[in-house]
Order: structure tokens, then sequence, then C-alpha cells
């Protein structure tokens, strides 16, 4: 076939993009919490509570409302090449609002991280290109999150909530002719509708205070996956001569077909159970632990399924020229074979100086995240490596700003710095498209809050 | 305004967000070498047609690429050339009317494409016949050491350098029965010798590069059996026979050796084929499934290493012509890497 000439084309595209899903998981919410390396579900009471601890939710008996702005930076190698994996920045807004009736305390939270770039970002990517599954795509997410809490005695706080996601369903037809030689007469009709369809995911939290100075808590939070499918259609097989596509090739009409089914799964984020303590020795001192259970064995395969139909009525003058495959064969998921992962946490918070006036608090973290991600011998590239991330923090708190502020405000930092040591993946087949590779960088990430607390 | 202190601060927070951001790319993604390969366009390689090298009234058959210098084999149109009969195959270079064939030199003119080059090795030696070819070059210690294949088997000559005289050593064969020799050197730190045993790919081991010994694929046979070739081959006409392969030992990130070889597949119905297999002991390779080029009359590919990611095959292909003359082309893999010829902007 020396040219393609007019045809008639239909197309039919449908895209689910999310729309809300959470960076926190990879970040964290808060210049505080992130400092501590985010060790703080057992006492969180500020904004990041509906991150944390919904429980915190009520902890704290102000109306606070948390402002702040965090930025990362990735610079992530395989070999010797950098894989350019975007910069994630954006807003983090926190509010808890308490009540009490008659003695009886409860509070409402609302949780939210906007990233400042785009507020969602869908990939599809070939079967075998290499990417960093938990850095590339995921943290290209907004987050929503609402909160109640509750306070039924002294020692107990118990909170729970809804975090908001959302997926774009996205239609595009076009309809018309166009032709391959002189694209310019081509006359297509666009059609373009969508729409943001809204799911939920649970989180729950408890804080339990027995003793002074020393604290507990327990989160739960649900498991998500968005499912991203994309169907593309060219042609039509209704009998409609309108919907049909029609290939025209040096004087002959050929009646075509083609249709295309991908689909994967995006943006999963697995159940997660944090065990946290506090503990307060004395009033300088708070020192913090914890263990992050996520259950990423459970993950589904980003790598999904795909189908094609190619159906061309090639006439027989034709055949001895134009080849075209009887069956294109579908692709199936390939099973990702995650392990659950144990992450634990410890911050340190220090209060070397405290009037009634001004508090100055020093703050530094650790954890270490074991990579999920077995080894990638075969057809998958699921990049990732294990993390180590060091963090550190002040703190200003301005207690006493009447008549200006009835309450207090608090100004926040942090800078943290994570570690992806060398992890080598090694192909078992020695024709493999990718071969071996070694994959390594490091994170950077810092940011600032203020919060008002209102009595 | 009763608190500007938050109000500055609030205002400080949000004048941090930027909008909009288009995105990064990576760098590149690694690569095993061993997927499908792109011909090089002429605006790529900076000729016309797209071919490396000039040929006019010359027959050209396997060459191989090191540190820019081109080694081929060549033989120039005779006065009176003797016509084809009609039986000779389709694709087959049609050598009597073409003489003397000897092992040329060419230097660089582009980045990718080379001047004519000159003769630098013809027959002599009786074991030779009346034609050398198959040339692959080693440098070691700054010194060039030539493998070459005559009508007898496989010789070696030296030079001082890349450009220099090539003087033959030794008195005979290094190996017999043998052409198209691709010579490898570290795996087990010896020199490995893959050559074209007519019809297979046979593999010889040396200490010094000079004197070498066959090597038993499949021991568990008494016969002195060829390299071994696994896995599943997706072509559509069955594969009758292999050969002329172009060797490389590769380092992976990761530390490893690994035997890379390109060679000849040759089908049930006359299309020739260049298939790539790959090894970790040198002895047992496993093929991939589809051929590295689209072509049906693709041969002799000689691999050269750009980068850790970026590999180029030279091959041969019809240039058509009543001797049915071969044309030097390139071509890359990843497919979607582009060479620019100086001064193409393109």
């Amino acid at each position: 076939m020396r040219a393609l000439g007019i045809a008639a084309l239909a197309l039919l595209s449908l895209g689910r993009a999310p729309a809300f899903a959470q960076p926190m998981d990879t970040y964290g919410m808060g210049s505080r919490s992130v400092a501590l390396a985010g060790a703080v579900t057992a006492d969180v009471e500020d904004g990041t509570a509906n991150y944390y601890n919904p429980a915190g939710v009520v902890r704290s008996e102000h109306l606070r409302i948390q402002l702040g702005w965090f930025g990362a930076v990735h610079d992530l190698y395989l070999n010797e090449y950098s894989s350019g994996v975007d910069p994630v920045h954006g807003v983090v807004l926190g509010l808890n609002v308490p009540g009490n009736i008659d003695g009886f305390r409860f509070a409402f939270g609302l949780g939210v991280h906007l990233n400042d770039q785009r507020v969602s970002r869908t990939r599809t990517l070939p079967r075998t290109r290499p990417r960093w599954e938990l850095y590339d795509n995921r943290p290209h997410r907004t987050y929503l999150a609402t909160h109640v809490a509750i306070e039924p005695i002294e020692w107990l706080r118990i909170g729970g909530g809804i975090s908001f996601l959302s997926y774009s369903a996205n239609q595009l037809r076009i309809r018309g002719t166009l032709d391959f030689l002189q694209p310019q007469r081509a006359q297509l009709e666009h059609e373009l509708s969508g729409e943001l369809i809204t799911i939920r995911y649970p989180q729950v939290g408890i804080q339990v205070g027995p003793f002074e100075g020393l604290d507990f808590g327990i989160t739960y939070r649900g498991e998500f996956a968005l499912d991203n499918q994309l169907i593309a259609e060219v042609g039509n097989t209704d009998g409609d001569p309108l919907n049909a596509a029609i290939i025209e090739a040096i004087g002959f009409e050929i009646p075509a077909y083609f249709f295309l089914l991908s689909q994967s799964v995006n943006a999963y984020v697995p159940h997660q159970i944090s065990f946290a303590a506090s503990w307060q020795p004395i009033q300088e001192l708070r020192v913090s632990a914890e263990l992050t259970w996520l259950m990423w064995s459970q993950y589904v395969s980003p790598i999904g399924t795909s189908r094609v139909i190619l159906d061309i009525d090639v006439p027989p003058e034709l055949q001895h020229r134009v080849r075209v495959p009887d069956r294109i064969p579908d692709q199936h998921p390939i099973p990702a074979n995650f392990q659950d992962r144990v992450v634990p946490r410890i911050g340190v918070e220090v209060t070397p100086y405290r009037t009634s006036q001004l508090a100055v608090q020093a703050r530094a973290g650790y954890f270490y995240e074991n990579s999920p991600v077995p080894e990638q011998q075969g057809y998958t590239n699921l990049v990732d490596t294990d993390r180590h991330t060091f963090s550190l923090g002040a703190g200003l708190d301005l207690l006493d700003l009447r008549p200006f502020l009835p309450g207090f405000l608090s100004l926040d930092v942090y800078l943290a710095y994570s570690w992806l040591p060398e992890r080598t993946m090694i192909k078992a087949s020695p024709i493999d498209p990718v071969g071996d590779y070694v994959a390594w960088g490091h994170i950077v990430t810092g940011g600032l809050s203020v919060e008002a607390g209102f009595e | 305004m009763r608190c500007p202190l938050l109000v500055l601060l609030t205002a400080s927070i949000l004048g941090c967000s930027a909008i909009g951001d288009p995105g990064g790319s990576a760098d590149a993604y690694p690569h095993g070498g061993t997927g499908q390969f792109r011909v090089l366009s002429g605006a790529e390689v900076g000729t016309a047609n797209g071919q490396l090298l000039p040929l006019r009234n010359v027959a050209f058959d396997a060459v191989m690429v090191v540190d820019g210098y081109l080694f081929y084999t060549a033989a120039a149109l005779l006065e009176e050339p003797p016509e084809p009969p009609d039986e000779h195959p389709d694709g087959e270079v049609y050598w009597p009317a073409f003489e003397p064939r000897a092992i040329h030199r060419a230097e660089p003119r582009e980045v990718l494409s080379y001047r004519s080059g000159v003769p630098i090795l013809e027959a002599e030696e009786t074991w030779e016949g009346s034609a050398l070819f198959d040339p692959w070059v080693v440098v070691v210690d700054g010194r060039a050491r030539l493998y070459y294949a005559g009508e007898g088997g496989i010789g070696v000559a030296e030079a001082t350098s890349l450009d220099g005289t090539f003087a033959r050593v030794g008195d005979g064969p290094v190996l017999e029965n043998a052409r198209r020799p691709s010579v490898i050197r570290g795996l087990d730190g010896a020199w490995w010798m893959y050559f074209d045993a007519g019809g297979h790919i046979g593999v010889a081991r040396s200490e010094d590069g000079l004197a070498f010994e066959p090597l038993d694929a499949d021991p568990s046979t008494e016969a002195l059996d060829p390299i071994v070739i696994e896995g599943e081959d997706l072509g559509e006409s069955p594969e009758t026979s292999v050969g002329m392969p172009g060797a490389l030992l590769v380092e992976t990130p990761a530390g490893r050796q690994l035997v890379r070889l390109y060679y000849e597949s040759r089908r049930e119905d006359g299309s020739t084929h260049v298939y790539v297999a790959g090894s970790v002991d040198g002895l047992t390779f496993e093929r991939h499934e589809l051929s590295v080029m689209d072509q049906d009359d693709v041969r002799a590919p000689a691999p050269l290493i750009v980068d850790p990611r970026v590999t180029l095959l030279y091959v041969n292909v019809p240039a058509g012509s009543t001797y049915a003359t071969r044309a030097l082309r390139a071509a890359v893999t990843p497919a979607g890497v582009r060479f620019d010829a100086p001064g193409n902007d393109g």
C-alpha cells in the first residue's frame, strides 16, 4: 500500500484520571510533623491530625488554622542517567474546629494538600519502561480529608472520617474525513465531555493518654486503587456506512476497523495501620516513635491489560502486498508481587527556651522505608529502593499576641533529606530489552507553615 | 487589619506556589541493546542514500568498525566481467566478476560515513587461496590485531596501530574450516572467537589470541558442538541455518559480563534476517524471539557499542545491480535515538 487516501474516521476515547489521592504517604504533611519524621500519631493535635490521626483533631481546645507550603526535589538515577522525576510542591491546609456541649468535647477537621503544578497526573507507560513506582507519578495528586473526632473521656480520643478522591471520565469523539495525503482538507467534528466522579476511603484513629506525659495512638487508613482506562476506536461495526472507516488506496476503498483498550491500575494506596507512642519525660523534651504497616502485598499490578483489534478487509488484488495480522495477542496484567512494608519512625522535639510569651523548639527525626518492590528480574521495571530519611526542623510559638490575636501563632520550618541507596536489578534473561540496571538517588524536601490557634 | 503578621505570612506561603509545570523527562532509560534496530537515514549519516561507504563498480562484504576505522571486504569489477549464470542465487554477490577480494580500511568522512578505503591485506599465502574477507580487528595495548578469513580458514595479521601496515602472524591459519571471525576479550580473561562454521556458529578459546582451541558447547555428545541457541523463534519461515556472527562482550551496570551475539538467520523462504542472542557463559545463548530488523535480506551484522545504552549495527543490504552487489547501512537501538550529521539542523 503506497498511500492512504480519504478515510472516514470515528474515534472514541475514554480516559479516567485520578484527581485526588495522597502524596503525604511519601512526603508527610505539615512542617512540625515532617520534622519529627511523621512519628506524631500518638500526640498530634495541629492541622496535620487530619492526615496522621483524626483523633488528634479534638486534642486541642483551640480552633486551629494551619497553612503551609512544601516542596520536594527528586534526584533519582538509573545507572548514570537522571530519571527526570518531576519535583512536587504545593500548599497544605489544616483546619481543626473544636466544640463542647455540656462538657462533651468534639471537633471537626479538614485537611487539604493542593499541588500547585497540576491537580492530578495520569500516565500509561509502555509495559517495559522503567518507572520510579513510588515517586514518579503518585505524588502528583491532591488530597482532601474531612474528619470528626470526640473525646468521650479525658484520656481517650477517637476520630474518623473520609478522604475524598475523584477521578475524571473523559470522552472524546472525532468523526469526519481525514485525507492523509492532503490533511488540510480534513473535515472533522470533535466532541469532548468530562466529569469528575467522587470516590471515598475511610480513615480512623485513636489517641490514648493514660498517664501524664505518655500517649499512645493508632491510625488506620483505607486502601484505594484507581482504574485507568483508555479506549480508542476507529470505525464502527454497527453496519452504518457513516460510521465505517474507509481507507482509500490506489483506487480501492477498503473498510477498516481499529479498536484499542488499555486498562491499568493507577495511584494505588495500600491499607495502612500505624502504632505509635509519645513520651514527654520533662516539659522540654518529647520523644515519639511509631511503626506503620503498609499492606503493599495487596497491590494489583500497574502493568495492565491491553487489547487491540485490527480488521482490514484487504481486496484480493492487494493481498500479496498488504499483510494484516490475523490476531494481535492481548497483553495481560503482570503480578506486581509487592511485599508488605513496616516503617519505623522516631522523632525528638526539644524546647530549649520557653516563657509565657514565647517558645522555641528544635526537632529531628528519622524513618526507614524498606522497598516493597521485589527484584525486577523479568519483564517489568518497577523501580524502587530502600529509603532513609533524616529530618530537621524548628518552631517558634508566639503565645501572647493580644490584642492582635486571641490565641497563639506557631511558625515552623523543616528540611528533610532522603537517601536512596543503590539497588541493583539483574535480569534473568541475557537479552532482556532493558538489561541490568542500578537505581539510586536522593530526595530533598522542605517546607514552612504558620498555624494560628484561636481561643 | 487585626493581625498583619498572620496576613503577611499567609501571603508569603501562597507566594511560594508556582502555577504550571510542563514536567520533566528522563535523560535516558536503560537499554539492553537487544530490541528493534532502526536503519539510519541519509540525513543522519550525511549521505544522500543512507549508505555509509561510496562504492562504484566495487563489490563489498562484511565489515567491522573499531575506533573510527572501517575494515571491510571489497573487490573491484573486472574490465570484462563474466555474466552471472541463471542459477546464481538472488542477493548473492557474483564474486567471479570482481577481484581481487581483499581486506580494506576506510577512514571516516563524516561521523557515520566513510571515504572509500584502500586495500591493507591481499591473499598471498597458499592456504588463503585467491581471496581474503571477513575482517575483525581487536586493539591490544595500542597494537591492532586483524583476524580475517581466507579460503582455508582464519588467519591473523598485526600492525603497530590501526592505521599502520599489517603483517601476517604465523605461517598458517589459526583455525581451519571457518570464516567470519568475531573475537572478544574478557570472558574468563581469555580470547573467545565466534566464527561461521558453515550453517552454524562455532566458538574457540585462546589464552594469547593466536593459538585457538575449539570449544564444545555441548559436552554431552561426542561431536564438537557449535554454540547452543535456545529460545522461542517467532520468525514466519523456519530457520535453516545461522552464521556470520558479530560478538560483543558487555559489562552491564550491575557488573556482570554478558556475550551478545548478532548473527544471520537464514530461512526456508530464502530470506536472511539478523537476530540477537545473549549468553552468560559464552556457550549457551538465549535468542531474541524476533529479528532485530524488519528487512528480508540483511547480512553480516557488526555491532558497535556507542555508549552503555546505544548500540549501532553495521549490516550489508542489497544494492541492486547486475552482480547483486551489497551496500553498507547502519541501524541503531534504541530506535528512538537519532543522530544528526554535522551541518544538519534536523
